[in-house]
């Protein structure tokens, strides 16, 4: 039941959103996972299907992204995108010796609303 | 047809929640310690084994979760370490809203340390929050040197990863090198431990940590 309560949470913003802006029906919500965030896409879908039927958002199509992890390279300093977490390589100098930064956010980025 | 920028995490209302449980205790100087690992890493033995050092010294509270039982409790409770049992029967992880539930009783007995039990999981847990001062894993050998590589998304923010039943490395072919190799890219900066429930090595050094980290809060 991992995708539960953040499915609870995203609609809850949806609906606040759409509601403030007066909105008939949301059409479309653009969200953004990172690499490292552990809420699988396809759990969530399940979910709002289920927690958004009779609501604003009913049949709203959720669309993923997923963001990249960031990692500092410890050999030029510069960060790179990440692919793989532990078997990358800095594209700038080759380096295996990196340190990841950032990749586990989550975020509601923008809704398309019929008005 | 028009598009509204919202911008917001869905896991912003736990945060709020999370730094509402911190605010109380940093009130009270209280320091308390999230602990996340697989089930049967040895989270309640290592819970017990580092008490026995800090147990003289602190007022100890171990807030337990598990999807049933009170298997844990019991146990504790046994060994005289105050702790109260959260059954989240089909949740995989502890969200901040748990935790604030269970905070008076601590807070008003004045306890020094709280240890809070996760759900055993090295999935779900990592996301949430929970106001905790130290956020601590525990892998133990017999799970493999590969969870780290496997399981990258725990280990990326935690204070503390700690190795435990290293009694077993050897019957195991446990390759300490590899594990050690896959934290310094995930997070060198966590500080690693070394323990074993059954011959009791390093529970001291890790307790002397919790014991320090204490000290660091309240000067």
């Amino acid at each position: 039941m991992h995708e539960l309560s953040i499915t609870r949470e995203i609609l809850d913003i949806i609906l606040d959103a759409a509601g403030r802006n007066n909105a008939k029906s949301v059409e479309s919500v653009n969200i953004e996972l990172g690499q490292l965030s552990t809420f699988d896409e396809e759990s969530i879908n399940f979910y709002f299907e289920i927690l958004s039927r009779d609501t604003l958002a009913e049949g709203a199509k959720l669309i993923f992204k997923r963001m990249p992890a960031i990692a500092k390279c410890k050999k030029c300093d510069r960060d790179f995108e990440l692919g793989d977490v532990f078997f990358s390589s800095c594209p700038l100098c080759g380096s295996t010796e990196y340190e990841v930064v950032s990749g586990d956010a989550v975020k509601v980025v923008n809704l398309n609303i019929e008005d | 047809m028009s598009e509204i920028e919202v911008g917001m995490s869905p896991l912003e209302k736990n945060r709020l929640t999370a730094d509402q449980n911190k605010s109380l205790l940093d009130e009270k100087r209280v320091l308390m310690i999230n602990i996340m690992a697989a089930p049967g890493a040895g989270k309640t033995s290592v819970i017990a084994g580092v008490a026995r050092y800090l147990k003289p010294k602190y007022k100890l509270f171990v807030i337990e979760a598990d999807l049933a039982t009170s298997i844990d409790t019991d146990k504790l409770n046994a060994l005289g370490i105050e702790s109260t049992q959260i059954n989240t029967i089909s949740m995989c992880h502890l969200e901040a809203r748990h935790i604030s539930e269970r905070l008076e009783l601590p807070l008003k007995e004045s306890m020094d340390i709280i240890f809070i039990e996760n759900v055993g999981n090295l999935v779900c847990p990592s996301e949430y929050y929970l106001g905790e001062d130290i956020r601590m894993v525990i892998i133990s050998a017999t799970e493999g040197h590969d969870k780290v590589a496997k399981y990258p998304n725990i280990f990326f923010k935690v204070d503390a990863i700690v190795l435990n039943k290293i009694d077993l490395m050897k019957y195991v072919g446990f390759d300490e090198d590899y594990l050690l190799t896959s934290i310094s890219k995930i997070n060198p900066k966590a500080e690693f431990f070394r323990t074993s429930c059954q011959t009791g090595e390093g529970l001291s050094t890790l307790a002397d940590y919790i014991a320090e980290r204490l000290a660091a809060k309240r000067v």
